[in-house]
């Protein structure tokens, strides 16, 4: 057994030591709070690993892209937030075939929200149509105009379609269909050219639709950035069926509005509606997994094989050196890749390949370590009262040995983290897992990198975890390894 | 100096032998697959010829012959174990032989097919290697000179922050802010410029233009690492009793930084160099790719997944290989020049710097 009060002794002195270094205590600091957060992932964010695909229900009515919440806190402007629409007026038209919901909204942000959806569910004998009226705060300076059609602060978008039977359910956003946003982009250029404003036409298909909505009537208002219009909006929608509901209730079965928040959540959302914050959490956990385990069997392998290595000396030194210098020579990728492609994508089977890899650097470090500690007079003394080897290594040598292992195996927590998240970029990461690697790689099939304003958080906060953690495990161990050799030098 | 000689001799022997193992190891580690994709494509060439016959009387024979005699091409017939020694015999005899698939410009010869991908990943990642050496080196003795200022701390910061970042991830927030946002850099193209296109200055400013973000992010991620490092090695150094000893007797502290320490600093500092610049050969898979990079790990990630071509992943495998043992070699040869101190034997095996 490892003499464990001279192990205690000399962590209580090392920890001692330890609150001296200002970066380590902060990359302590930082590794609680990720083991923490990791930790604690089922609890913030449950279920978050299972639902991790692409238009699960959980994410349905979440804005796509929104950016963190807290941009609303640090900027001069007001941020548009989520919001699910309560206040509905429900009123059935003539012959129960005309359903029509009434809801108001107040904006006042200064960025409007990203998205307004609708989702309805029911069943009917055959459903037609929907028609969606949104009457806007200026609608009566609009309206006075001659000739104005529909609209003017009315905008009416009308989507056919075809007869159907039975039970539908279907949600409409201002961003996905374009019918809506022909709609608003033709009844917003015949205003601006009544008006004979100086506008730019971008185009149908280059306007944003709910930033029309919500944009100021001006010169701005096809740009890419409208100025908002702030007030009230009355929302008119109706759905077209016949025979809709039951005879004794009839009606929708469901109906939700929500208002897709400028921001939400603490890190934003995904283009696929995702909350990256829970990901995020989630990222954290798997990441520390991974890093920990191999971390673990570092701190054992090379400790066994460096320590039998310098205590026997001679040729099996020589040996052991030998095999090492193979081990070391082994390209890591190509073998990783091969596995991981043709036999199975596991994160467990990452993490063998990765603890069977990674200790040989540490072996090298535990085993120069032990050559000095092994020509300690006290080693020698130990021997001559007739210890056996088994005896000197656990109780004088290994106490000696721990930390250096330790230190090693922490500055490997990192690479080990980057290296996962880097197999999901090539295809390799499990699939049945969130990591930060998978957040990174959806992003980059999203080509996120080609709009800063859009999805700056998405690609950030994922390398943000992955800093934290390398920043906290990397100074944890330097001051580790300063505190147990001041002098040592590296290669 | 026969001890040199003699210590010379062992690193050299030591060297080989490891190359000679880890090549067999490779070789038997993707001798499963190679068996797998060279089965499949006597499997299809047989049916390929089969299409091509006008009238076969028994086609089922026909084709059972035609995939024996395909095996048979690929020495599919021989024991595995055969087959392992003679792909691992023919790389370190440095024959690549022939892609199953992959070409480059017409040609199937694996050499070729590296020497197409080679240049690129040295123009990016051995340049900056060569950068951020040279500019590490000079900030860590900088460093180290002010120990304790606020250059100083400021260094410790970046360096661990630096190390922690992926450098891929880097790549692209790169290219999110100065490609896209920014517009000030190219967008990331595996083409690259051709000279009878552009002519001579075209062609190198086009170069410029397109190596100018890669090589900064580069530059950018392991120079901090690199300057820390020399940094603690010199500090390290410096607190050693003749360095004390030096400034006691008054030798002005440009020449304790410049003459005593560097002497003693520099045997781990030139051997971190050169394996910096020997391994930057092998390129940064994930980061070619998210720089569209065509370099060596661009083709590996070619080779694996879009062909399985195995001759390909074993060449490049075995370069990677070659690079580090070599390097280590290397490093080990200079340490044993720079450093007297160091044993012949054993000592130099692991050798615990």
């Amino acid at each position: 057994m490892v003499h464990w009060e001279d192990l205690k002794a000399d962590t209580v002195q090392t920890l001692n030591e330890f609150k001296k270094h200002k970066i380590g205590l902060i990359g302590v600091g930082l590794i609680t709070f990720m083991i923490m957060i990791g930790l604690l992932a089922p609890y913030i964010a449950p279920g978050v690993a299972d639902d991790w695909e692409r238009g699960h229900p959980r994410w349905g009515p979440n804005p796509s892209q929104a950016a963190p919440t807290f941009v609303d806190w640090i900027t001069r402007d007001d941020y548009a937030r989520q919001e699910h629409l309560q206040n509905f007026e429900y009123e059935l038209g003539e012959r129960n075939n005309i359903h029509r919901h009434t809801l108001t909204h107040d904006m006042q942000a200064d960025v409007v929200p990203r998205e307004i959806f609708y989702d309805f569910s029911g069943e009917a004998d055959s459903y037609t149509r929907r028609v969606i009226e949104i009457e806007r705060p200026d609608s009566d300076e609009l309206d006075g105009e001659p000739g104005f059609r529909v609209t003017g602060g009315r905008f009416v978008i009308v989507d056919e379609r075809r007869d159907e039977k039975g039970e539908f359910r279907e949600t409409i956003t201002t961003q996905r269909r374009m019918v809506i946003r022909d709609n608003l982009y033709s009844q917003a250029r015949a205003y601006l050219r009544r008006q004979d404003f100086n506008y730019t036409d971008p185009g149908p298909r280059n306007i944003n639709p709910v930033r029309t909505i919500f944009g100021e009537a001006n010169e701005n208002w096809l740009s890419d950035n409208p100025d908002p219009l702030k007030g009230q909006y009355n929302i008119t929608i109706e759905i077209h069926a016949v025979g809709l509901g039951t005879e004794e209730d009839p009606g929708l079965d469901e109906a939700n509005v929500h208002i897709g928040g400028a921001v939400y959540g603490v890190f934003g959302t995904d283009r696929d509606r995702r909350d990256i914050f829970l990901g995020w959490v989630w990222g954290a956990r798997f990441g520390l997994y991974a890093g920990g385990i191999v971390a673990l069997t570092t701190i054992l392998f090379s400790t066994t094989f460096g320590m039998t290595s310098a205590y026997y000396g001679g040729w099996v030194d020589e040996f052991m050196s030998r095999i090492h210098e193979i081990i070391m020579g082994i390209p890591t990728l190509p073998i990783l890749i091969i596995v991981l492609e043709f036999y199975s994508r596991s994160i467990n089977m990452f993490v063998l390949i990765y603890a069977l890899l990674m200790w040989r650097g540490a072996a090298r470090v535990i085993r120069a370590r032990g050559l000095q500690v092994a020509q300690d007079t006290y080693i020698e003394a130990a021997e001559s009262l007739g210890s056996g080897s088994a005896r000197i290594i656990t109780k004088h040598m290994i106490p000696q040995i721990l930390p250096y292992a330790v230190a090693q195996a922490a500055l490997l927590v990192p690479i080990v983290i980057m290296a996962e998240a880097g197999l999901h970029i090539l295809g390799l990461g499990d699939p049945s897992i969130v990591t930060w690697g998978t957040i990174l790689t959806e992003a980059r099939a999203a080509r996120a990198v080609m709009n800063w304003r859009e999805s700056w958080f998405w690609i950030l906060f994922p390398g943000v975890g992955m800093i934290m953690i390398g920043f906290g495990f990397i100074s944890t161990g330097m001051a580790l390894e300063r505190i147990i050799n001041p002098e040592m030098q590296q290669r | 100096m026969p001890a040199s000689w003699k210590y010379f001799a062992f690193r050299t022997f030591n060297m080989l032998l490891v190359l000679v193992i880890v090549v067999f190891i490779l070789s038997a580690s993707y001798s499963t697959l190679a068996e797998r994709e060279l089965e499949a494509t006597a499997r299809n060439q047989a049916r390929l010829d089969l299409m091509a016959q006008e009238e076969v009387e028994n086609p089922n024979e026909y084709l059972e012959r035609r995939i024996e005699y395909y095996r048979r091409r690929y020495n599919l017939h021989r024991p595995r174990w055969q087959r392992i020694f003679f792909s691992a015999w023919d790389v370190l005899t440095l024959d690549f032989g022939q892609a199953n698939e992959m070409t480059h410009r017409g040609s199937r010869d694996v050499t070729t097919i590296i020497m197409g991908y080679l240049p690129n990943t040295i123009l990016l990642f051995t340049t900056a290697a060569v950068i951020y050496t040279a500019l590490g080196i000079a900030v860590g003795l900088k460093a180290a000179q002010v120990a304790g200022s606020k250059l100083d701390k400021f260094l410790s910061l970046f360096g661990i922050t630096a190390s922690s970042m992926p450098m891929w991830w880097v790549g692209m927030l790169a290219i999110l802010i100065f490609v896209y946002q920014l517009g000030w850099f190219p967008r990331p193209d595996p083409q690259f410029p051709r000279v009878e296109r552009l002519g001579y200055m075209g062609y190198i400013r086009a170069i410029l233009y397109k190596l100018a973000l890669p090589l900064a992010t580069v530059v950018f991620v392991l120079f901090g690492g690199r300057a820390w490092v020399t940094r603690n090695l010199v500090t390290g150094v410096l607190q050693d009793d003749y360095i004390m000893a030096a400034r006691a007797k008054g030798v002005p502290e440009r020449k304790v930084i410049y003459g005593h320490t560097l002497k003693t600093a520099a045997p781990p500092v030139v051997t971190s160099a050169i394996m910096a610049l020997l391994m930057s050969m092998g390129g940064a898979m994930i980061s070619e790719i998210v720089f569209q990079w065509p370099g060596m790990g661009y083709l590996l990630r070619m080779a694996i997944f879009t062909y399985t071509d195995v001759p390909v992943i074993l060449g490049i495998s075995f370069i990677m290989s070659f690079l580090f043992i070599f390097g280590y070699y290397l490093a080990d040869l200079i340490y044993g020049f720079l450093d007297p101190r160091v044993e012949v034997g054993s000592s130099g095996a692991m050798g615990g710097r």
